[in-house]
């Protein structure tokens, strides 16, 4: 056996031979080590977090008009930072007005903001007297005790920031308890970031996964299919190739040796490159990630891929500038074809994709990813566009959290999240709601307390936000209370109330830490008996043995609203009178009493702070966080009966929770489904052939599991065991749909997709199958899913392909 | 096919077909020959002829289009058969990142033999080929003779039973000539089998105890090199002096005498020549007495070589008492043994004649077989020498 691979192994030590003695590889390999002695002097060390940036301010216009509001009450602390801004800020601020254009207004908050970190290092910013009234954090009050004049200038500042913090809290995210500073070769860049080590790293890898596939699989793979263009044509010259063949060697062998003779060349530079690279970022920021190095042979397979088609066009016409001009052209074309695919599927088709399913007991109603709804027309049986939402450009976010049916009130809630723009100068979330009888016309009465990230709607119509400020809750007008409200009235981008709709109060929780990430889920009304709540105050062991088969013929009302738990797009859903919270590591079952006062029913401190998505039913409570972990817990001890990860790393996007509170569905943002029964807390992935394509789930009044896939389509199946299929709610697909699904999409699936094996390369670092590709943060923001295996597939079989027909021509070729 | 036979062939053909109008270009057209082993067999033929694509179609490097041909027991390109073979191709291009020693490490390999092997072999190898000092050079800095050595000295490496060398002494100086000729002489002792293809007859008449002639794709000839020059024995070759004219108007008038076709291009022949006599200068083929035409009329007395092929004595003395009655004086006459190289082209120029039966056919055994080949073969032959140099 080793005699019979000798002369291939030759070829192969051969082929570096010539690679050191052109010195080609002399010369990469010291373009790779400038690469990285250029990198190595990049760290980050633990700082303390200070600067006020802009994301930290939740509220840009508001927080400018509540210095001005308060600018003559310098014993508020409002007042008090006003005083303190030099004049010509204050005249700028106070000279804004409706009318003032954008840039008027971010030039303004810039400085701003500016003038704020300026004043976080004085050392006579804080005074007691202004700061009576507020209440600093912990952290704020021990660094008091060792009195202001004793801080160091670090403590100072921070201290400062916490003050800052304590004095408008309703405008400014409180400052990070963590925040790195990144420094190049000591020198540090620019301000410290309020990030944990471990969101560093998170980001680190991300931003590892994007410069490898783009410096290696990009600019690296061009450079290696010139440098490597004439390996073959080489071989194959008159005078060289005769020598060879007159040898005891197969030809194909020679040909295969030859070939992977420059794949060893390249795997040997990428080896050198990524290995560095993985030992840089692993001692200077701490990333040990071995799917780092997992991605060179990743990127020898993608280099293997073009240079097959280099090697082909070498054994065709003998001379490396061919070689080049055919890699190139084929090159482009991958990339004509993915580019198509992509546009037309993240840009135009997925807008399409459902975003929500609203199974009303006498309507079926769809929201799609642009913020369209369409209503089912069971006579024509098509999707009659209901409402539309205006957009600035095609493939942006989902416009709403919700939105939710309101069945008391038979409308439909939702906030309206402006999107486009940078995250500061975004147009505050506004209520949105839509009556049956204006067509489902969404109207923007008023805004939504600032930092809401869910939406809960009571079974008695009650509207509610929940975010970081806490619970909010819509109240009716009450009387005109005077020249106050008259005043706030006055200005008109405030519009924070509605004279027939009300404002939102906040909902005074006590002992209830509101902090990121937020979620909520009411509990789905059908699955509790109406003598649970006098239990469940009294004696929580006895609601486990309740019987669940007993009709619920005590609450009519709400057997005719349909249930739509949990529907992330934003948590919303109808509610009873209970509720889950996760807010931090907090996870808090809140109860309304009678009285329209909320309290802790029980609550739990979980492990992590990541995001999640959640469901209640009665006795169970569904948590599927971010990173894939399905979590089911008894409520009435939060315990944890099951737990398990259905899909890997993939996130969570929304949960829906059956009427009969025993099953739930979650889909996950790479468009896979499970069903979770819940008594027994198994997870399962069911069978429905359009796994991998789902992008909502909902259960319909009667216990029946509507799924939406594809771009419009909704399955509707009898029940979420059985799954046998009902009804199906599907449109012949339109032009685009059609060149999409038998032009692009089919062709995309046979041509080789050398371009997409980045998307192996990300997965292999961050082991998730999709990328965010929307604004926003946490679970709900817009995600494309990646096909990581597809392109393997078709790569290896271009590949094998490729080398055949090289293998037969030079096989039966004359020299 | 005998085991002692290294080479047999047997009516091969080769058509080549290239370019844009994938145009038929025939290469070989039947050709037979056998090459007993431990013998060092010369092929000749002029470019064009299909002396490559021959061996080539030996080495499986071209595929045959007809015929039958097999190497050492093994039909031709068969790698158990390539096992035992040492090629040196035409103008063969070592890759230039290697040395000497590389080289041979190389192709040592590729010959399927260990490292080990390579490395107890290669300093004597070098030696042998006058390489010696020369191996670990980068072969981008050798001569074109020092590449040929060091091709000699891969293709001896794995001790081949036979050697095909294709142009061996291309580009090498006289001595390293005379060097690898010794070389060549070693191989026949040790009993190995050289396939030489060399356009340098002086080579080939060296060394060569066999030799083909391949023209347009058709063996000529076949035999001893003493058979290819003993065949020119019936000639007489005159050295003689006097009037130009004179001797004109003899050569006119006899067909056995002729002075254009047959001049040699011997220096004691144009010693006394004023310069106007350019017949003597050049041994062109096909040239039409050169000079002659133009040349003054004078009559003073010139050096001219005649040659005669005489059917009989009696052409010979008519031949004297034509040259005596004229007054040109015979300096001398001798029955001429040809070198290789004019028998080789006397051969060519009787195959390009048209009626190629005349001259021919007088000193070679040709079948009428051949003849007939040769006939059908004239028109492909006209395209063949290029096409066959590009196509390949």
């Amino acid at each position: 056996m080793r005699n019979a691979l000798r002369p291939y192994i030759a070829v192969i030590v051969d082929s570096f031979r010539e690679a050191f003695a052109t010195r080609v590889l002399w010369v990469v390999l010291l373009l790779v080590g400038l690469l990285l002695a250029a990198l190595a002097p990049f760290t980050f060390r633990d700082a303390v977090a200070v600067t006020l940036r802009y994301e930290d301010f939740r509220d840009a216009r508001g927080v400018l008009l509540h210095l001005r509001e308060q600018a003559d009450k310098t014993d508020t602390p409002a007042g008090y930072l006003w005083s303190r801004l030099s004049e010509s800020l204050q005249d700028d601020i106070a000279g804004l007005s409706v009318d003032s254009d954008r840039r008027e207004r971010m030039e303004a908050f810039g400085r701003f903001r500016s003038g704020l970190n300026l004043l976080l290092r004085e050392r006579d910013f804080y005074r007691d007297e202004v700061w009576k009234s507020s209440r600093l954090n912990r952290e704020g009050r021990d660094l008091l005790k060792q009195g202001v004049a004793n801080l160091s200038d670090g403590d100072l500042a921070r201290f400062n920031r916490l003050a800052l913090d304590a004095a408008l809290p309703q405008f400014l995210e409180p400052a990070a308890t963590n925040a790195v500073q990144f420094e190049y070769a000591g020198y540090e860049l620019g301000d410290e970031l309020p990030f944990r080590t471990e969101y560093v790293h998170e980001i680190g890898e991300l931003v590892l996964a994007f410069v490898v596939s783009w410096l290696i699989g990009f600019a690296g793979v061009l450079a290696a299919i010139v440098v490597t263009a004439s390996i073959v044509p080489r071989m194959l010259e008159p005078g060289s190739i005769d020598l060879l063949l007159s040898k005891p060697v197969s030809r194909w062998g020679l040909f295969l040796s030859r070939f992977a003779g420059g794949c060893a060349f390249i795997l040997l530079v990428t080896g050198v490159l990524i290995c560095g690279l993985w030992l840089i970022v692993g001692t200077r920021l701490g990333i040990w990630n071995a799917g780092l190095l997992w991605t060179i042979p990743v990127f020898v397979f993608v280099f293997a891929v073009y240079f097959s088609v280099s090697a082909l066009a070498g054994v065709l016409w003998r001379n490396p500038i061919v070689s080049i001009i055919v890699s190139l052209v084929f090159w482009v074309a991958c990339f004509v074809v993915g580019l198509t695919k992509g546009i037309v599927d993240d840009v135009f088709l997925s807008a399409r994709r459902p975003a929500a399913i609203l199974p009303l007991t006498d309507a079926l109603l769809v929201v799609n990813r642009q913020g369209n709804g369409f209503e089912w027309d069971p006579d024509a049986k098509v999707w009659q566009t209901v409402f539309e939402t205006r957009r600035r450009g095609p493939g942006q976010d989902y416009p709403f959290v919700g939105p939710v049916y309101d069945a008391k009130n038979d409308r439909l809630v939702a906030i309206k999240t402006s999107t486009g723009g940078p995250p500061w100068m975004r147009e505050a979330p506004k209520l949105a709601l839509a009556t049956r009888d204006d067509d489902w016309k969404f109207s923007t009465p008023l805004n939504v307390p600032s930092g809401s990230q869910s939406l809960l709607v009571l079974s008695d119509g009650t509207i509610l936000t929940a975010g970081t400020d806490g619970l909010s809750q819509l109240a009716k007008p009450k009387a005109p209370r005077g020249l106050l409200d008259m005043l706030s009235l006055a200005v008109p981008i405030m519009s924070n109330s509605d004279p027939a709709i009300g404002r939102f109060e906040r909902v005074p929780i006590d002992d209830l830490q509101w902090r990121s990430p937020v979620a909520v889920a009411a509990e789905t009304p059908q699955s509790r008996r109406p003598d649970q709540a006098q239990r469940r105050s009294g004696n929580p062991e006895a609601v486990a043995n309740f019987d669940r088969t007993a009709p619920d013929s005590e609450l009519p009302e709400q057997r005719r609203s349909a249930p739509r738990s949990g529907l992330r797009e934003g948590d919303a859903a109808t509610a009873s009178s209970r509720c889950v919270v996760v807010t931090g590591p907090t996870i808090a079952i809140l109860n309304r009493s009678t009285n329209g006062q909320f309290s802790i029913e029980r609550q739990t401190t979980r492990d992590s702070e990541v995001d999640v998505v959640l469901g209640f039913a009665a006795d169970r409570i569904v948590i599927a966080e971010e990173g894939g972990q399905v979590r089911v817990l008894n409520a009435d001890d939060l315990s944890e009966i099951a737990s398990a990860s259905p899909f890997g790393k993939n996130d969570p996007k929304s949960i829906a929770v059956s009427p009969d509170g025993r099953q739930a569905a979650v889909v996950f943002h790479h468009r896979r489904l499970c069903l979770i029964d819940l008594p027994s807390g198994q997870v399962t992935e069911p069978p429905l052939a359009s796994q991998g394509d789902i992008s909502a789930a909902a259960y319909g009044p009667d216990g029946s599991l509507l799924v939406a896939y594809s771009f419009g389509q909704v399955v509707e199946y009898a029940d979420g065991r059985s799954l046998e299929i009902k009804a199906r709610y599907e449109t012949p697909p339109d032009l685009l749909e059609s060149v999409y699904q038998w032009g692009i999409e089919p062709l995309h699936r046979v041509f080789p997709k050398p371009g997409e094996m980045d998307n192996l390369v990300a997965w292999l670092m961050t082991r998730e199958q999709t990328i965010q590709t929307g604004q926003g943060e946490g679970l709900s923001a817009r995600r494309t899913v990646i096909a990581i295996w597809p392109p393997l597939w078709s790569n290896l079989a271009f590949l094998a392909c490729v080398l055949t027909v090289s293998c037969l021509l030079i096989s039966r070729r004359d020299f | 096919m005998s085991e002692s036979l290294a080479v047999t062939v047997r009516d091969l053909a080769k058509v080549y077909r290239g370019g844009f109008f994938r145009r038929r270009v025939q290469a070989l057209n039947g050709v037979s020959l056998d090459v007993p082993r431990g013998e060092i067999f010369g092929l000749l033929g002029p470019n064009g002829a299909g002396k490559t694509t021959l061996i080539k179609i030996l080495l499986g490097i071209v595929r045959k289009s007809a015929g039958s041909a097999s190497v050492l027991g093994h039909v031709a390109g068969d790698r158990r058969g390539r096992r035992a073979i040492g090629y040196l191709p035409e103008s063969h291009r070592i890759p230039h990142h290697l040395t000497g020693n590389t080289a041979l490490e190389y192709y040592g390999q590729l010959s399927g033999m260990p490292l080990s092997e390579i490395h107890a072999k290669r300093n004597g190898l070098l030696d042998t080929v006058g390489l010696g000092k020369w191996g670990r050079t980068p072969v981008r800095n050798y001569s074109k003779g020092m590449q040929q050595r060091l091709g000699l000295a891969q293709a001896m490496l794995h001790d081949p039973d036979l050697l095909i060398l294709d142009e061996p002494t291309d580009g090498v100086d006289p001595v390293g000539r005379a060097e690898i000729r010794d070389v060549l002489f070693q191989l026949k002792d040790r009993g190995k089998t050289v396939f030489l293809n060399s356009h340098l007859l002086q080579e080939i008449e060296l060394v060569c105890d066999r030799v083909a002639i391949l023209h347009a794709g058709l063996v000529r000839h076949v035999g001893p090199v003493r058979e290819l020059t003993d065949a020119t024995s019936n000639c007489i070759v005159y050295e003689v002096r006097g009037p130009l004219s004179d001797i004109e108007l003899l050569v006119e008038s006899d067909a056995t005498l002729d002075f254009g076709e047959n001049l040699r291009d011997d220096a004691g022949s144009t010693e006394e020549t004023d310069g106007t006599m350019a017949m003597t200068a050049d041994g062109e083929p096909d040239s039409d007495l050169p000079g002659l035409g133009d040349a003054d009329h004078s009559t003073a007395p010139v050096s001219v070589t005649l040659i005669q092929q005489p059917h009989s004595q009696a052409d010979v003395d008519a031949a004297v008492d034509a040259l005596r009655e004229l007054g040109v004086s015979i300096e001398s006459m001798s029955r001429e043994r040809l070198t290789l190289e004019q028998a080789f082209l006397q051969l060519l120029k009787a195959h390009e004649a048209d009626g190629s039966q005349a001259t021919a056919t007088d000193f070679l055994q040709e079948t009428t077989e051949e003849t007939e080949i040769a006939h059908e073969s004239e028109v492909i032959d006209e395209n063949a020498n290029g096409d066959v140099e590009g196509g390949a």
